[in-house]
């Protein structure tokens, strides 16, 4: 959340006299790059058997589509060497598995081979308090916003970090944010969203993942390169964002994404 | 202590040479004749059938020269005022205090390049810029807003990272390696609104100087360059005020005698306007800042002078009450000049400086706080030895006291914990001494050397890491990350955590070709114990000063500068022409992913890096005349490399050099002024810029449902050349003259023909078709604007 509030303060600067306009730019292209999408996400209630696996490659920038990566062999071994195999499903890149056993706190191996080449991750599954309640409100920072909270117990013991994940219908992709509890711990800690496009009838899912400080570090980077502030005035400098996933083949081939396991809480909600 | 037996037999070698001529003294001080205000830079002649000399006034407009007995003709030439020309028998020690009388006694209307018309040339000082306020005033501003930080920007060597953008930026360095002085006080903030505006109310300053090289050893403390802004004393002759309305602000002067003639007063405010944010303007929306400058002085006799200045300013948002924003920076200051004797000018500061930042968010239920703190003490002495020797001493000391933060909850329900940061002290002393000798008639040289040392202090528990590393590299992912200190060492109050100490040598020398030209030489190295923690392409208000520990290490200058320097026509056009090279070691980069806000460990996300800049920058300037103006062009490189610690580390952006964000390959403005009659005059500012330095995605991909772009090595790509015009037209209503009341209209076009410079081009998706587009924000359109000047 820091980090939105440090954009937030800083637009201010710039929406004073600001106008912005689509142009066209000319872009090196640069070589593609395998990209493995491997998230596994235990959602509460569920038994998470089912889980899948995207693997695509880098396109150019103004690109519409992204190209798939099929014929690959993909499987996750638990830490009792049980290995659960990956299947594409059909060429879609989509690699399916229909036995996944997740254990909180287990610590997982992804390997996939693909055109020779193959790669290694390992992560734990990191567990996630439950969503204990959802308030609704105009308290917004303009007054006339509607803001929601979901709120969650964080468990003071340990230091946390979450992920949360807003599916909303006036956004064609999912609104994302890491944050941690480190001037929060042990208390009731809460997801705030506030958009000026909420609107009551509206359905929000809401999901909170719990993640390791390693892809919370991963997701900010991520989140802040492809969220448009990537080279304003108060940007920081882009960055390539380096995930676990290592080429056993050839390291410095590297892959983009990352191999990580969370359980999530998911709560949908109809805007009141 | 060798260091500390140096200094002493350096000093006891430049008292051997002092004492060897048999002169008279003349000394005093310049003064304008309607206010007493002291004029600082004066050049003043000393001239008859055998000899020719000349003074310059310091910064309290005092002067002092050692001749032969005889009748001089004393002569001052500068453009603001009157030709100054007197005939004196000098038979013993005198004290003389000059009156100059302005040219025009309208608003400061007359165009000038400084106290003098004429270049310096024989005088070992280079790559120093200065501009008088009736210079900054005539040039055209962004909704006329007199803009001190701005008009700087014309000169060569300087730019800032672009448009709105905070602070600026002098060959190659970035703009926390600035020192700005403000009466001798450190500014940690020069600007208002994220850098639209600056924090300097031009009606209350006198003069400034840019020190972009060759800075004498009296200042220290930051390595780029220092700015040296000095405020008006007021008019002890009799009580005025001045004042203006503009579109973002209005501003009131009020100055005059407590005792006439020995001492007076000013007072200065500006405030902007509560809703400056006009897409926010509602009824619980406010966003504006104000300034306070206050200037008392006191002259308590012939050789004591007591003066008492103060600065206060302070930006405000507030949305709603739900979040709101307060930060500035705050100055008092205390100084005492003595004058031993006519010779010896020494001046003894005390100076507090502070910089606050301020957070509360409602909707979250937080309040924050950072900041910095100064005490300053600083003892100077000017001793004026021969006509061609000049010694200036003298050692100040600095104490610190940093705020990295506190968050506090402010309701019950808050989520939030209070904490306080660990907060950090330090000390810094140094000592300098400084020799301005004329060797031959051909031949001048500027030497010095400045000892500064930095105590790192508690009380503070200190991280302690396995393999002194607070930053670990994971060799398989290639990625550095935050070790995990492994124990905690305390240290008690006023204990020292780490310390420095180092020799900052000086040197400048000029070589007069013949009385029109001449080529100088400079070296310098300078050294800065604090940084400014702030990974953005430009500072933001929210940015906190750290000071060198154990692990942060204080950076380290050196460069070097050689120039020409050209007076035509008796001055009236002047040519500069210098080329620098520089090297900055120490300087923080930070690692992927790094959060500075509220980080009590910063060192777990920076590394030491380095930084270099070279450049050739190119001044002409016509001085006289209707037109007046000058043409400034800069070619210039400045980058920035961070390697890996051992071999098999990748470093930051993969080891390699890149473009710092305020690299400008050409930089050019065109400032000129013309007088059309004694009620019209016109100002305008060309400027061209190559485009900043920007990373533009290679490629992209799909994650988790989002589009994220593929970005290579840093700031290899352009945004689109910057430039535009601005123009100003000034009425000065005829029927002033015989009033008391003096109006004065500015009428000025800011970016004349409307071009839409590219502040920043994102890449991101549509947020209705979720397809990738390349979005150009631009800042300022054509802005015209009037403001209203008055007098009485």
């Amino acid at each position: 959340m820091k980090k939105s509030i440090k954009y937030f303060i800083l637009a201010i600067g710039l929406s004073l006299f600001g106008c912005e306009e689509v142009v066209d730019v000319d872009l090196n292209n640069s070589q593609p790059k395998l990209v493995i999408d491997a998230t596994i996400k235990w959602e509460k209630g569920t038994p998470g058997n089912e889980q899948s696996i995207k693997i695509t490659t880098t396109a150019d920038y103004f690109n519409n589509t992204v190209p798939v990566a099929t014929g690959a062999i993909v499987k996750i071994t638990d830490s009792n060497n049980t290995v659960f195999n990956f299947l594409e499903d059909g060429t879609t890149g989509i690699y399916k598995c229909t036995n996944f056993n997740p254990v909180l706190n287990g610590i997982y191996t992804l390997t996939v081979a693909y055109n020779g080449q193959t790669y290694r991750a390992t992560d734990k599954l990191y567990p996630v308090p439950a969503i204990t309640s959802i308030e609704q409100d105009l308290n917004g920072i303009t007054g006339n916003d509607i803001e929601l909270k979901f709120n969650f117990q964080d468990n003071g013991a340990e230091s946390n970090f979450y992920l949360e994940e807003y599916k909303v219908p006036f956004r064609p992709f999912p609104l994302l944010g890491a944050f941690n509890d480190e001037f929060e711990n042990g208390n009731q800690m809460f997801s705030l969203l506030i958009d000026e496009d909420l609107a009551p009838a509206q359905n929000i899912k809401f999901t909170l993942h719990g993640i390791s400080e390693r892809y919370y570090n991963f997701m900010n980077i991520l989140i802040s390169i492809s969220g448009g502030l990537s080279n304003g005035p108060f940007s920081t400098p882009p960055a390539t964002v380096k995930g676990n996933i290592i080429n056993q083949t050839n390291s410095t081939n590297y892959p983009l994404g990352y191999f990580r396991l969370s359980e999530v809480d998911v709560k949908n909600y109809i805007v009141q | 202590m060798k260091k500390t037996n140096f200094l002493i037999l350096l000093f006891l070698l430049f008292f051997s040479i002092a004492f060897s001529q048999e002169k008279v003294t003349l000394s005093g001080i310049v003064k304008d004749q309607k206010s007493n205000e002291t004029l600082i830079g004066v050049t003043i002649s000393f001239q008859n059938s055998s000899i020719s000399r000349t003074s310059l006034t310091n910064e309290y407009g005092f002067y002092s020269i050692s001749l032969p007995k005889g009748d001089y003709k004393i002569t001052i030439n500068s453009l603001s005022f009157s030709e100054f020309s007197e005939t004196i028998t000098l038979d013993a020690n005198t004290k003389k205090d000059l009156f100059l009388t302005e040219k025009s006694n309208e608003i400061e209307q007359v165009v000038v390049t400084g106290n003098s018309k004429k270049l310096q040339i024989d005088k070992p000082e280079m790559s120093v810029n200065k501009l008088t306020i009736s210079q900054i005033k005539s040039m055209p501003a962004i909704l006329g807003e007199v803009d001190v930080i701005k008009s700087i920007l014309t000169l060569p060597g300087v730019t800032n990272a672009g448009e709105g953008q905070s602070g600026f930026n002098v060959r190659g360095g970035a703009s926390d390696q600035n020192l700005i002085l403000l009466d001798e006080a450190t500014i940690y903030n020069s600007s208002h609104l994220f850098g639209f505006f600056s924090v300097f109310n031009a009606d209350a300053i006198k003069d400034l100087k840019l020190y972009k090289g060759g800075i004498p050893a009296r200042f220290g403390g930051r390595v780029a360059s220092v700015l040296d802004i000095y405020q008006k004393e007021g008019n002890s002759k009799k009580f005025g005020m001045t004042g203006g309305i503009g579109l973002i602000s209005s501003r009131i002067l009020a100055e005059g005698p407590i005792v006439k003639d020995k001492g007076s007063f000013l007072v200065a405010g500006r405030s902007s306007y509560a809703h400056l944010f006009l897409k926010l303007a509602d009824n619980n929306n406010s966003a504006y800042f104000y300034d306070l400058n206050t200037k008392i002085n006191y002259k308590l006799n012939e050789n004591n002078n007591l003066f008492l200045s103060g600065y206060f300013g302070r930006d405000l948002f507030s949305i709603n009450e739900q979040f709101i924003n307060t930060y500035g920076n705050s100055v008092l200051n205390v100084r005492w000049n003595h004058l031993f004797n006519d010779k010896l000018f020494s001046n003894a500061s005390f100076i507090y400086s502070d910089y606050y930042y301020g957070l509360t968010l409602d909707f979250i239920g937080f309040n924050w706080e950072s900041g910095i703190k100064n005490y300053n003490l600083k003892y100077d002495f000017k001793h004026y030895i021969s006509d061609s020797f000049k010694l200036f001493y003298g050692a100040n000391a600095i104490y610190y006291d940093f705020n990295p933060g506190r968050i506090e909850p402010i309701h019950a329900n808050s989520s939030i914990n209070e904490k306080q940061l660990a907060k950090k002290h330090a000390f810094e002393p140094a000592f300098y001494i400084d020799a301005e000798q004329k060797l031959t008639d051909k031949l001048s040289v500027n030497y010095g050397l400045r000892y500064s040392m930095f105590y790192r202090l508690g009380e503070q528990n200190i991280n302690i890491y396995a393999n002194n590393q607070p930053v670990t590299y994971d060799a398989d992912l290639d990625i550095y990350e935050k070790a995990t200190p492994i124990d905690t060492k305390y240290y008690g109050k006023n204990e020292t955590i780490a310390s420095f100490d180092n020799l900052e040598p000086r040197i400048a020398l000029a070589y007069t070709i013949n009385d029109k030209q001449s080529v100088k030489a400079s070296y310098n190295r300078m050294s800065q114990y604090l940084h400014l923690i702030s990974n953005t392409q430009s500072p933001t208000p929210l940015d906190i000063w750290t000071p060198s520990d154990n692990f942060l290490k204080p950076q380290i200058l050196d460069q070097f500068a050689f120039g020409y320097f050209k007076n035509l026509k008796n001055g009236d056009y002047t040519l500069e022409v210098e080329s620098f090279y520089k090297t900055v070691q120490n300087r923080l980069d930070y690692i992927d992913g790094a959060d500075l806000i509220a980080n009590e460990a910063i060192e777990q996300v920076v590394l030491a890096g380095k930084t270099r800049a070279y450049g050739l920058e190119i001044m002409a300037k016509k001085n006289v005349g209707k037109l007046s103006g000058w043409i400034s062009y800069t070619l210039s490189r400045s980058e920035q490399q961070t390697a890996g610690r051992t071999p098999t580390e990748s470093g930051i952006n993969n080891g390699d050099w890149y473009k710092t964000g305020w690299d400008k390959t050409h930089n050019i403005y065109v400032t000129s002024m013309y007088k059309l009659t004694e009620k019209w005059s016109f100002g305008s500012i060309f400027t061209y810029q190559t485009g900043q330095p920007v990373t533009f995605p290679t490629a992209q991909y799909q994650y988790q449902g989002i589009n994220v772009p593929v970005y290579g090595n840093r700031n290899q790509d352009n945004l689109p050349a910057y430039h535009r015009i601005d123009i100003s037209a000034t009425l000065n209503p005829t029927k002033n003259k015989d009033r008391n009341w003096k109006g004065e209209w500015v009428f000025s076009i800011y970016n004349l023909y409307a071009r839409k410079n590219a502040a920043s081009i994102n890449f991101r998706q549509n947020q209705d078709s979720g397809l990738n587009e390349a979005v150009k924000l631009s800042i300022f359109g054509i802005v015209p604007s009037v403001t209203y000047n008055f007098k009485f």
